[in-house]
């Protein structure tokens, strides 16, 4: 494993709804490494996304990071003004969304879009930031570059629209590419060709890749390690191979018996009972012990801590606690 | 043996587009192009493929949301596809939809009594307090409790407010559902759920699905037979296990092997297509997929091939079989 790149500690977001304040993350540490992909994994409101957009302090006006610490290479991004963040951010630090459409500016042409990063943060003339950006497109596999570079995002479908937001996003050769669910509006065939080309920047490039989703396939295919988050915290962190092995949280259980296998032909599917609770009526406790099929007393009046198991994972549940003070 | 239900034959819907210089040369989008299955009775039968091949458009022909171009839809001897009117209307009461986003096709202004309800109403059940037990015997079917009839949909999480969907699709005792993408706007802990519970009141009632979906690991779980569209056609139709373990079309087995499988100890040979889905406004001539067929020949660029039955049941529309 690399040096650390990414260091998130004890990371509070919080959203201000009139008098509410809603913790949308809530207590999140983890760590990536040079080169390494992580997956962050969980269900709507789990403040995946919300971890993501703290990261590169894109919060809207709403939300705010009350509490922790951010540290890239060394350098705390909470403590840096918004003009040193804007060199990270889409330097050293990018992004690729889930709706290509909406994050691509619908009036600009593509190759206008892509140069401006890249004269924002080199000096280069107007004729080698183009140059570059007709390289890099085609080493997003995206053909006719010269010719793309003057069409609109309309006119392109959109597996070639997340190529072109990929293709953006690696322009500056960033260390860490933080990709928010690059493939779930795309059709499967589609998928397959942006995972093999986010792998292919991964080997080539040494790009540190944080992968958002909730799709479990995905994750088994990209991932080294996985963070499981819930209702803003994390459960249960472990490296890919035990996770799909010997899941610990009874959440993430439940998540891989919720998902069907292919060739493995069951007659029900499991599943997790209830709801997600919304922010504003957090259980007391343990949030997944209302739905959980082995909550205890004790999970419903504390709240257990992310404590270490033997396997070297990290898991958030009163199960493995108790074993161990036996 | 069994029984069909409804036969589709030769189904087309073109929509009119216009292209060229000030769009004077008109062409037609052909969102389906002469389809055949047969639904038979108590089964689901899978609808699969990607987006703009037409599956939708083709569920939504069956419920008569789209006026067909051409082809039949036989049910119980009659040809819904020729129907109009109250006749359409009568008949149509036997099939349900069942919509992707339990967000949009869900009123707001309404309480979930009234949108369970309105069914009833429609078809003429004229007694207030039999409309109101049957409503109430729905929710508790699949899995709400009937105290909360009188609250609004927005008040309802995604999941449940899908199993108000699918209690409104219910109260006529339809025999045919067609459910379009109805788990994919739904969280993973959720979709089991909602599967489940379809798969549950398939046993209880006898339904027969059409179910509708772009996951193929979704639709292996549910169906018996699946059919694989691609640019409006029908590619191949087999049982969900000759599909699945040894699909024949070139587009079938690129599309099971792009599948991401939860484990990571599976490693697969992928097969990545090269290319995007062309547009169905101008699809290529021959074989619509032979722009992406990593095993495309020369008759393929040319001819349209006949779809074959290559096993009992198995059948495929491709020219290395023929």
């Amino acid at each position: 494993m690399g040096q650390p790149l990414l260091e998130v500690s004890h990371l509070q977001t919080t959203f201000f709804d009139g008098k509410q304040a809603l913790n949308a993350v809530d207590d999140v540490s983890f760590t990536i490494h040079e080169g390494e992909t992580v997956g962050l994994v969980g269900e709507s409101g789990c403040g995946k996304s919300v971890t993501s957009l703290s990261i590169m302090r894109l919060l809207s006006s709403g939300g705010k990071i009350m509490n922790g610490s951010i540290h890239f290479n060394g350098q705390n991004l909470l403590a840096l003004s918004e003009k040193e963040m804007r060199n990270i951010r889409g330097n050293e630090i990018a992004m690729v969304f889930q709706e290509p459409m909406t994050s691509l500016n619908p009036v600009y042409k593509i190759g206008k879009q892509i140069d401006e990063a890249i004269i924002y943060h080199n000096k280069v003339t107007k004729k080698e930031a183009r140059q570059r950006t007709i390289e890099t497109l085609k080493n997003v596999g995206i053909p006719r570059a010269e010719e793309i570079v003057r069409e609109y995002p309309f006119q392109l479908s959109g597996g070639m629209r997340q190529r072109v937001m990929i293709a953006m996003a690696m322009v500056c050769k960033p260390k860490l590419l933080i990709a928010d669910e690059p493939t779930t509006a795309l059709d499967v065939t589609i998928q397959a060709q942006i995972l093999d080309l986010m792998r292919e920047l991964n080997k080539k490039n040494g790009t540190a890749i944080l992968l958002i989703t909730h799709d479990l396939g995905v994750v088994a295919e990209m991932c080294e390690r996985v963070i499981v988050m819930y209702c803003g915290k994390v459960v249960e962190e472990t490296d890919v191979q035990s996770l799909f092995a010997h899941p610990h949280h009874p959440y993430t259980q439940g998540l891989l018996a919720s998902t069907p296998k292919l060739g493995e032909h069951a007659e029900r599917l499991g599943s997790i009972k209830g709801n997600v609770p919304s922010l504003n009526h957090l259980p007391k406790g343990c949030r997944f012990a209302p739905r959980c099929p082995k909550a205890m007393a004790i999970c419903r009046e504390q709240v257990p801590a992310l404590e270490a198991l033997d396997d070297g994972g990290l898991c958030r549940c009163f199960l493995y606690q108790a074993k161990k003070a036996r | 043996m069994p029984e069909p239900l409804v036969q589709v034959k030769n189904l087309k819907k073109y929509y009119p587009a216009q292209s060229g210089i000030l769009g004077l040369k008109k062409v037609a989008v052909k969102a389906v192009d002469g389809i055949s299955f047969t639904l038979n009775r108590g089964e689901t039968f899978g609808l699969v493929g990607e987006s703009g091949c037409g599956k939708s458009t083709t569920g939504r022909m069956l419920m008569h949301l789209t006026e067909p171009t051409d082809g039949q839809i036989i049910f119980e001897g009659k040809d819904l596809a020729s129907l109009k009117g109250e006749e359409l209307r009568s008949e149509r009461r036997h099939f349900q939809m069942i919509f992707q986003d339990p967000y949009a096709s869900l009123s707001p202004r309404m309480s979930v009594r009234a949108i369970i309800e309105e069914p009833l109403i429609i078809h003429g059940v004229k007694d207030k307090s039999e409309r109101r037990e049957r409503v109430d015997r729905m929710m508790e079917l699949v899995g709400l409790n009937s105290d909360q009839a009188d609250r609004y949909s927005y008040e309802f999480s995604g999941g449940q407010r899908q199993r108000i969907g699918i209690a409104r699709a219910l109260v006529l005792n339809p025999d045919l559902i067609i459910a379009d993408e109805p788990v994919s706007a739904l969280d993973v802990s959720i979709q089991s759920q909602i599967v489940n519970l379809l798969q549950d009141l398939q046993d209880q009632l006898g339904l027969t699905y059409l179910f509708i979906a772009h996951d193929l690991s979704v639709i292996e779980h549910i169906s018996n037979r699946i059919a694989v569209m691609y640019l409006g056609r029908i590619m191949e139709l087999a049982g969900k296990k000759s599909l699945y373990a040894e699909p024949l079309h070139p587009y079938t087995q690129a599309l099971i092997s792009a599948i991401p499988i939860p484990d990571p100890q599976i490693k697969r040979e992928k097969i990545v297509l090269k290319g995007d889905i062309p547009s169905p406004a101008n699809p290529p001539a021959g074989c619509p997929f032979h722009t992406r067929c990593p095993k495309a020949m020369d008759i393929c660029r040319t001819v349209r091939p006949e779809t074959i039955e290559k096993q009992p049941g198995h059948f495929v529309a491709c020219h290395l079989y023929n």
